[in-house]
């Protein structure tokens, strides 16, 4: 299958949809956070990370689609091995 | 080039140019209507049929004036409808090898005016069928328009190696919105009958059919400045093998059908002698020929054809006149645009020129066929699988020439309701498929799909609060149900009102149509956590 990769990846993680998503209605989470990466399989893997799911904290290996991501080359869900530059403003 | 070439070029690029500048509401609408405001037919039937004057018609009374002065100069200068057959002819490039002589057609004008009027004096306007500049203005937003974009954005298609390889980021992502029309191709047959016509003969339309040209050529049986030819005419006959008007008389060239005359002056420049001069001053004691009018038994004929064609579309069952109810059809397919007028002055005062179908910029706005019958044949009507009616949009109202949809306050706006949703529940997922879906209530803009927990039903089930709807719309383009969708829009309630506030008739109807509010943020929910792994994880293998 043809397989698209994007440039860059935004995730605007301003308000985080903790629970019941895609839909909602949930819990939001307000974290003010926006990732950025060259590679979208990382930047996914860092949303996961990064916030908590249902009350508690997720590897990115036990979401499917970023394991199968991974798996193709399509991107790295190993993000304790890339360097990550963390900007407050 | 001369300077009949010139006027009609830059008048050609002045319609398109209003035209493009209401595509997707892109201007703030310089007067694009303005060239349909120069049409007399419309403006006289829809005087007559809607018994309303409106300002906009001025311009058409000024032009109609000038005749009086120059003749028909409209026709051969500024009506893009002639312009655009002219271009035709070059395009075939059978121009004046061999024409008929057909002027024994030259009174049909006149008895399709006579037709035209006689239907409006019953109110109804079959105006749409022969008005140039609606037509022509309904060839170029629904045909070519159409055909023009997806013609560039195939052309772009294929261009895109080129562009990836020079590296053309910006040129990469150009893509102009491709739009889809209803009734496309009976107007496109239409046009290639004319522009077949205009092999029989050159501007076929414009002598033979055009209404708007006859209005002209009433007013110009002998303007001021006119054809004239002096005494060194040699009888050469040159003149009137090139008028392309069959306005010069068979026998005497020095006689002019002014009615006929464009005053395109190719005439003059043709003439091997410069006998011919086109200006005020009587050169020549001449009689102007004897105007080709309809005899009295024609003009009776055309007069009871119209009226009858009037009187029986009247009396056709999906015509809507008098109070809806009792016994009326009204087919369920039939939204109106948002501030649409009554549905008998509408269909009246609509010209069907589709300049608001080319503004739309959701593209749901579509020309109706036969659904309602003849007399709403290419009225525009929304078609809201096709695309939503944006609230905060009124592009129709502010191209109509004729204020067909009316415009309405900002705080109106969404009082002006278009119908009513209706769900179907054997298509809607949560009613039918215990399908956890709640996209009618996640699009629509005003809260007005309410979801309750019901027996029987794991999930809950949308229901339609119809006091908050407007018609809008969003809520059937966007249901994820294939082919017919599970929630529609009927035309039930629609707020068609001549005068007065929407609001107003509105809430005396019982309505309290406001927009959502978009705080969702403050939502809190005590989460009831899943003892083993939240949905969407998987328990982790990997220690």
């Amino acid at each position: 299958m043809h397989s698209f990769k994007a440039d860059l990846t935004v995730i605007d993680g301003s308000r985080v949809l903790s629970t019941n998503g895609p839909n909602g209605p949930g819990k939001v989470l307000k974290e003010n956070t926006i990732i950025a990466s060259r590679d979208m399989v990382a930047a996914d893997a860092c949303a996961v990370e990064s916030f908590t799911w249902y009350g508690r904290k997720y590897h990115p290996r036990q979401v499917k689609h970023i394991r199968e991501a991974h798996r193709r080359k399509l991107g790295r869900m190993d993000i304790e091995n890339l360097f990550i530059k963390t900007i407050t403003i | 080039m001369n300077l009949r070439r010139l006027v009609q070029t830059i008048g050609l690029i002045c319609y398109i140019g209003l035209l493009i500048l209401t595509v997707n509401g892109s201007l703030s609408f310089v007067a694009a209507e303005f060239f349909l405001h120069l049409d007399p037919s419309i403006a006289l039937i829809s005087v007559l049929s809607n018994r309303v004057f409106l300002i906009g018609f001025l311009p058409a009374i000024l032009i109609v004036l000038l005749s009086l002065w120059v003749g028909r100069f409209f026709c051969g200068y500024l009506c893009p409808m002639g312009t655009t057959l002219d271009i035709g002819d070059k395009a075939i490039s059978l121009r004046y090898k061999k024409h008929k002589k057909l002027g024994n057609l030259k009174p049909l004008k006149y008895l399709i005016l006579v037709a035209l009027v006689a239907a409006a004096l019953f109110g109804v306007s079959f105006v749409f069928v022969a008005s140039p500049i609606s037509l022509i203005t309904r060839f170029y937003s629904i045909i070519l328009f159409p055909l023009v974009s997806s013609v560039i954005n195939k052309g772009h298609q294929t261009l895109l190696p080129i562009w990836e390889l020079l590296d053309f980021k910006s040129v990469l992502f150009f893509q102009i919105k491709e739009t889809r029309y209803t009734t496309q191709f009976f107007v496109f047959s239409f046009f290639i009958l004319l522009f077949v016509l205009a092999r029989l003969t050159p501007r076929f339309w414009c002598r033979y059919l055009c209404p708007a040209g006859a209005v002209f050529a009433l007013f110009s049986f002998k303007p001021i400045i006119r054809r004239q030819v002096d005494s060194s005419c040699d009888d050469c006959g040159k003149c009137k093998r090139t008028c392309a008007m069959n306005a010069i008389d068979e026998e005497d060239c020095r006689q002019t059908d002014y009615a006929e005359c464009v005053v395109c002056l190719t005439c003059r420049d043709s003439c091997p002698k410069s006998a011919i001069r086109f200006s005020g001053k009587t050169i020549h004691l001449q009689s102007a020929k004897k105007e080709t009018l309809p005899s009295r038994r024609q003009f009776i004929t055309a007069g009871i054809t119209g009226a009858s064609g009037a009187m029986i579309s009247l009396t056709s069952i999906p015509t809507v006149f008098g109070k809806p109810g009792n016994g009326h059809v009204v087919s369920n397919s039939l939204i109106r645009p948002p501030a649409a007028l009554p549905e008998p002055e509408f269909l009246s005062r609509c010209v069907r020129c589709a300049a608001c179908i080319l503004a739309c910029p959701t593209n749901t706005l579509q020309a109706t066929w036969l659904e309602s019958g003849v007399t709403a044949l290419f009225s525009p009507s929304l078609i809201l699988r096709r695309g939503h009616c944006d609230p905060d949009c009124h592009c129709c109202a502010q191209v109509c020439p004729t204020a067909a949809i009316r415009k309405v306050t900002e705080s109106d706006r969404i009082w002006a309701k278009t119908g009513t949703a209706v769900i179907n529940r054997q298509k809607c997922l949560a009613w039918e498929q215990d399908s956890k879906c709640m996209v009618c209530d996640e699009v629509c803009p005003f809260g007005a799909i309410d979801f309750s927990k019901i027996p029987d039903c794991s999930v809950t089930v949308p229901k339609v609060l119809e006091e908050k709807c407007s018609g809008c719309g969003y809520c059937e383009y966007h249901c994820p149900v294939q082919s017919q969708p599970a929630i529609t829009i009927s035309p039930m309630n629609a707020i068609r009102i001549n005068e007065g506030s929407y609001r107003k008739t509105g809430e005396k109807m019982g309505l309290s149509i406001s927009r959502k509010s978009e705080k969702t943020d403050g939502y809190v929910e005590t989460p009831s956590f899943p003892t083993n792994e939240a949905p969407g994880f998987e328990t982790d293998e990997i220690p």
